[in-house]
């Protein structure tokens, strides 16, 4: 009854030869897997520096049911880890910025890409750091709740399954169990590829959402990252990303756009490293120290990731909605202006509609002082332009912004054109019986009007509309190397880089043009009348001469 | 027509005046190069030479405002009216009649600058330099405008007359370079401005109501003897009948001679055949080929007369023993020899 999903009762009747075959193939497979595996992953223990090998431990040895087991094992010694973990952004997907009426995090704010965590749990909340998320109130109750694996487990193997178990269940009954004992004895310190299965996957596909965040950050070239470059530094994430207490530095929500405090000492108030500035400093160039002036003004990373999407792998750069849901013989897309079809290719699908990529893009440039400001459903919003989704603060001249690079990503999202919100769109098919669901239905007033029927959603007119809207993502990912950075000329040059950004004077792009204009012209009239004086001078006397 | 070499620039004027040249055209060109009105190299070379040279030229400024201080050749900008509109007459019109019109003004290394040229170095120092370097200066620390207080200044400003300036800069450049071709003949300013020397005309040299002498003695008391007699018969005048305006100035062997001789023009040299550089009739004949057009009165010793003599022979107007000169008999050897000198002068020039 277990094995029919997976067909292998068509296996049981094959002949002892082949069957014998297969287990052959089958067996060179897993070895190919395992090695495969070995080359992307080390020795946990050696990578940890630790003290323990967990390999050794045998509350380990399972046997384990569900991955809340595992958690209790763990917590077994590490008595304080899941208490820990509830208390951050990984567990909560809430933040609550300056503004306290206000409240951001994964669970509230509306994305450019698959529009809301909300009512999308079975597939957003694989990528939650704990079991079973199904509606916002469930998270908190329990420390088993904790998934340790998805962050520290080093096989490789680990897979979130919807709701975000750790075992695929089928009408309340597990149908899968992985070898949960092998991957707890794996742990180790989480590598680039424990955080690489959410964060390089985000927004539905490899490198789609952010754009300097993909899975060639695994082992990445010195061009792509020169800190995580395979063949130089070869930084884990968390290298940067330094930890205390499960509280990882470096958050998208809570951003230090102007690290004053220089390098990073004991004794300093924090010891987070995720700004360039906690080991470079602010006046790291010392061969030219004209661009030391600079990073007062201009992020480092403004200039050291010349472009983003460098490793190989596309990134969205741009969703329309508005072209979901069409039967799949109507799916002929719009025809598309030439250069936008070679820089940015597009895909159509029924249940996305369509999806511009594109890679080694030039970012955009502006004025950021780490504050960003989300346009969450309750907002109202002004349609006739596009939507801010998000909204970087900042600007020039006010003690604390400096030009930062962003990938800027232009989306067309449902909302409700008689409330004037942005919506939840209810996508993701939840059971058999979900017949709402955007994914089954195609009927975007359908999967709309459930969408808005999550707790705490505005009211819904019952209408749904498209309107344009824009979300940044800051770029602080895939520096490159020193001799690949900008040079003067890209931002000192009439064909500035920062052309859009007018708000100050900018030598070599700016000018006063009424005196270029008067100085050229005085230049001129001088020349011109040193040139005839002159030729006077050897003309006359000779007419007069004669 | 007589004219003589002097110094007109000496070494340091002209370091200064090179070093500036060739640092302003640097500023120019890479300033240009920075602002993307012409691309000739990278903007970080641009940048950063532009920086180099604006230093070293404040640098070479603070030593020459010091030099100008201590040397008072500040004077030389005091402006004035005196001329001007012979010399806006003259560059509209004479300048193309060459045979038949003189520059109203001639140079002399008491008086280097014409009024035009006093008046446009005038603005050029007070206006347009302090302008471009305050602009520069802000600018060059733009990065520390916040922390400092000059947060209210606007870049755009400062940018634009900085700019504003380099242009007018400019436009004094193209004037400057045309107009130091208009000597005569054509390349003589730029030639003086390159070894310091010029022709110049003899009465230029001759200040009004001045009668300058030099005095060449390494006895620094018989010059201070001279000086008291000769102060003395200048109060004077009617027992004495000396030139209005005399003075004396005392150097003490042929080098500083020399050197005072090509700066300034005398109109009579106390000569002591001695000297720690130079002896004996030698002494002579250097002055007398190199300055020949100045009257040399000789002194000698006790011992020798023969030696005045031979000197006279060669050309000096008179010798005199210091063992039994006293103010009148130096005040009459001075007027004589003059007088003789004079007469000379206008008989050749009336040969001429």
């Amino acid at each position: 009854m277990v094995t029919k999903n997976f067909g292998l009762r068509a296996g049981m009747s094959l002949s002892p030869r082949l069957r014998t075959l297969l287990g052959v193939v089958l067996c060179f497979l897993s070895f190919w897997c395992a090695t495969a595996a070995a080359g992307v992953v080390q020795d946990p223990y050696k990578a940890a520096f630790s003290t323990a090998r967990h390999s050794k431990l045998k509350e380990l040895d399972g046997p384990f049911a569900s991955g809340q087991e595992v958690t209790r094992a763990c917590l077994h010694c590490h008595t304080e880890a899941a208490s820990q973990v509830m208390k951050t952004t990984h567990w909560t997907w809430q933040y609550a910025p300056k503004d306290a009426r206000r409240t951001y995090g994964k669970q509230h704010v509306t994305n450019a890409f698959c529009g809301s965590v909300q009512s999308n749990w079975k597939l957003c909340a694989r990528c939650h750091v704990g079991y079973g998320w199904k509606d916002p109130e469930v998270v908190g109750s329990s420390e088993e709740q904790v998934d340790c694996l998805v962050c520290h487990e080093q096989t490789g193997n680990y897979r979130k399954y919807p709701y975000g178990y750790a075992v695929l269940m089928s009408k309340g009954e597990p149908i899968l169990i992985p070898d949960l004992p092998a991957m707890a004895h794996s742990v180790a310190r989480s590598t680039r590829h424990n955080c690489g299965v959410c964060h390089f996957h985000g927004g539905a596909s490899d490198g789609a959402k952010h754009g300097d965040l993909d899975s060639s950050l695994v082992t990445p070239g010195r061009n792509v990252d020169v800190h995580m470059a395979k063949d130089g530094l070869n930084f884990n994430c968390s290298v940067c990303h330094t930890t205390q207490e499960h509280q990882i530095a470096g958050s998208r929500y809570a951003m230090k756009a102007h690290d004053t405090r220089g390098i990073k000492r004991p004794g300093h108030v924090d010891n987070t490293l995720s700004s360039c500035e906690s080991c470079h400093g602010a006046t790291s160039h010392r061969s030219q120290p004209l661009l030391n002036d600079h990073t007062y003004r201009i992020a480092c990373q403004t200039c050291h990731i010349p472009l983003y999407a460098r490793g190989g792998v596309k990134t969205k750069t741009s969703w329309d909605w508005s072209q979901a849901g069409r039967p799949a013989r109507d799916n002929k897309l719009p025809p598309e202006p030439a250069e936008v079809a070679a820089t940015h290719p597009a895909t159509y699908s029924r249940q996305h509609g369509v999806i511009t990529w594109g890679e080694n893009l030039v970012p955009q440039y502006a004025w950021f002082d780490g504050q960003v400001d989300y346009t969450l459903l309750h907002d109202k919003i002004d349609d006739t332009s596009p939507v801010p989704l998000n909204r970087i603060s900042g600007r020039h001249g006010d003690g604390k912004s400096r030009i930062w690079p962003f990938k800027v990503m232009k989306s067309k999202m449902p909302y409700d054109p008689v409330n004037k919100n942005m919506v939840i769109n209810h996508a993701v098919v939840d059971s058999v019986e979900d017949k709402e669901a955007f994914y089954r239905s195609f009927d975007w007033s359908r999967s709309v009007a459930a969408g808005m029927k999550s707790p705490g959603a505005p009211p819904f007119s019952g209408q749904v509309g498209f309107v344009d809207a824009t979300m940044y993502f800051p770029l602080t990912h895939m520096v490159a190397p020193k001799e690949s950075a900008l040079q003067c000329r890209d931002c000192h040059d009439p064909n500035s880089r920062l052309k859009d950004l007018t708000d100050f004077y900018l030598l070599g792009r700016d000018s006063s043009p009424w005196i270029r204009r008067l100085g050229g012209l005085l230049v001129l009239l001088t020349l011109v009348s040193v040139v005839i004086h002159g030729a006077l001078r050897i003309l006359l006397p000779g007419l007069q001469r004669r | 027509m007589t004219t003589r070499k002097a110094l007109l620039y000496t070494r340091y004027e002209r370091f200064w005046h090179w070093s500036q040249a060739i640092l302003m055209i640097g500023l120019m060109v890479t300033g240009l190069n920075a602002s993307s009105q012409i691309v000739v190299m990278d903007f970080a070379l641009a940048a950063h030479w532009h920086i180099i040279f604006a230093r070293t030229l404040i640098w070479l400024w603070i030593f020459t405002i010091f030099w100008f201080l201590v040397t008072g050749e500040w004077q030389q900008y005091i402006p004035t009216r005196h001329k001007m509109r012979a010399m806006v007459h003259y560059y509209s019109k004479g300048i193309f009649n060459p045979t038949q019109h003189r520059h109203p003004f001639r140079t002399t290394p008491r008086l280097k600058h014409n009024p035009l040229q006093r008046f446009t170095y005038l603005l050029l120092n007070v206006l347009l330099t302090p302008t471009i370097w305050g602009t520069g200066l802000l600018y060059m620390y733009y990065f520390q405008w916040e922390q400092t207080g000059l947060g209210f200044l606007s870049l755009r400003v400062i940018a634009g007359i900085h700019e504003a300036m380099a242009y007018l800069l400019l436009s004094f450049l193209i004037l400057h370079v045309y107009m130091s071709f208009t000597g005569r003949p054509v390349t003589a300013q730029i030639k003086a401005m390159l070894t310091g020397y010029a022709e110049i005309h003899k009465e230029d040299m001759d200040m009004m109501g001045q009668f300058q002498i030099l005095m060449v003695d390494d006895d620094v008391d018989f010059s201070h003897l001279v000086r008291a007699w000769l102060s003395n018969a200048r109060r004077n005048p009617e027992e004495f009948m000396l030139p209005a305006g005399l003075s004396v100035n005392c150097v003490v062997d042929l080098a500083s001679a020399f050197y005072s001789l090509r700066r300034d023009n005398y109109d009579l040299i106390l000569l002591d055949l001695n000297l720690p550089d130079s002896q004996g009739l030698d002494t002579f004949l250097r002055f007398h080929d190199s300055f020949s057009d100045v009257p040399i009165l000789v002194l000698t010793g006790l011992e020798e007369s023969s030696l005045g003599s031979q000197a006279v022979h060669e050309g000096a107007q008179d010798f005199l023993g210091k063992s039994e000169l006293n103010a009148k008999k130096l005040a009459r050897a001075i007027r004589f020899a003059s007088e003789r000198h004079q007469y000379s002068h206008t008989h050749a020039q009336q040969l001429e």
